[in-house]
């Protein structure tokens, strides 16, 4: 180990040094009893780690893990170019709900949560975007202010469970960039 | 062990995995479910908290996949969330373990034990297989967490070193030099036990 060819030695031994490198290594290891026996030790314990099984959770449990990740999958594929306009009206329910209910109420309504922080972020961010930009006019108008608007929220509201509200607002966060995208070109 | 794909094949199921193809996720899940969880629970010791992280790879997988950039290996990419969710681990349980140190506990007190069985050891292996297993798992669980990792990333990521590098965030040397530490406490230790194994047998022997 005087030679300090340690960290070339397990390249050499895992198969991922070079070929210049490695044929001087080799021609080096002719000469150095220290150096070959180091590798010997490497290479033994690189096959030993080859030994190494896999572990598996137990069926049950893999199947709730796969359950609890494939049911997101919908939430976030790509966007599309017509996401604006297939989410404009859950956009305006968003901002409707924002208003009416406020967020500590969704926020409330959206705990416990792995998303909790993230849909808390995105919600500021998207109604604040959506609200200033005016692209969800139409549609708040619609809505008003005052008894109108609060009505109008839950009505909205008491139609949508919790479950599809939470995937409503994960496709939001989403669409946030796309609607930012199309606002600025 | 480690995922033994057809590159084509990976790359369409990614493609199709980005849109919200859950046939294709599915693939996915199968193909990487065995890899990720054995790095994680050898890695932590832990099969519950394995289990936890494996859904959070998984989540991250399906939140991120948009993003995941078709020039790098996708094996190294769900590798690196994996890595990056042991980081957290670690750091969270660096910092229990320092408060653990002011009260007077080891540091190690909390190293953890052998996982227990894998499922996928054929019923039918022989008993000296069997033992062969049962050290190699006991010597791993007594390496440093950092050397577990490596070793165990390495074994089931099947990355190259330079790979390991890249996603742990780590300079090359550094990983090279806790991998070859690791690997020879690993050979010396398996030594030991199988020179003590032998000790034990031979006056049964005769
Ligand atoms: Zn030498």
């Amino acid at each position: 180990m005087g030679c300090e060819n340690s960290e070339n030695l397990l390249l050499l031994a895992a198969g991922e040094l070079e070929s210049p490198q490695a044929a001087a290594l080799r021609a080096h290891l002719a000469a150095c009893p220290a150096c070959a026996a180091e590798l010997e030790e490497l290479r033994s314990g690189l096959a030993a780690l080859s030994r190494l099984s896999e572990l598996r959770p137990a069926p049950a449990v893999e199947r709730k893990i796969y359950a609890a990740t494939a049911g997101r999958l919908h939430r976030y594929r790509l966007i599309r170019p017509n996401f604006v306009r297939r989410y404009r009206s859950a956009l305006a329910v968003a901002a409707a709900l924002a208003v009416v209910f406020g967020w500590s109420i969704m926020a409330d309504l959206l705990r416990p949560g792995p998303d909790a922080a993230a849909l808390r972020q995105m919600w500021t961010a998207t109604t604040a975007n959506v609200i200033d930009s005016g692209v969800m006019s139409d549609e708040l108008a619609d809505l008003n202010a005052g008894d109108a608007w609060s009505q109008a929220g839950h009505q909205v509201f008491s139609g949508i469970n919790k479950a599809d509200l939470t995937g409503e607002l994960l496709d939001l966060r989403d669409g946030v960039g796309q609607i930012e995208d199309e606002l600025g070109g | 062990m480690p995922p033994q794909i057809d590159p084509e094949n990976l790359a369409a199921w990614v493609a199709r995995c980005r849109d919200g193809d859950s046939a294709a996720f599915e693939l996915l899940f199968e193909a990487f479910r065995g890899p990720l969880y054995s790095y994680l629970a050898r890695t932590t010791g832990d099969r519950h908290l394995a289990e936890d992280l494996l859904q959070d790879v998984f989540l991250r997988l399906i939140e991120n996949i948009g993003r995941y950039e078709e020039s790098g290996r996708f094996e190294a990419w769900i590798f690196r969330i994996a890595a990056n969710r042991v980081r957290d681990w670690a750091r969270r349980r660096t910092s229990s373990e320092w408060v653990g140190s002011m009260t007077g506990r080891s540091e190690d007190s909390d190293e953890p034990g052998v996982l227990d069985r894998s499922v996928d050891q054929p019923p039918d292996e022989g008993l000296v297989r069997r033992e062969e297993v049962a050290r190699l798992e006991t010597a791993m669980s007594h390496l440093e967490r950092e050397e577990r990792e490596v070793l165990a990333l390495r074994h089931y990521s099947e990355l190259s070193f330079r790979e390991i590098a890249e996603i742990s965030g780590c300079p090359l040397g550094t990983v090279l030099a806790r991998s070859h530490r690791a690997l020879l406490k690993l050979r010396h230790e398996l030594e030991a036990a199988e020179k003590e194994s032998e000790k034990k047998k031979s006056p049964r022997k005769k």
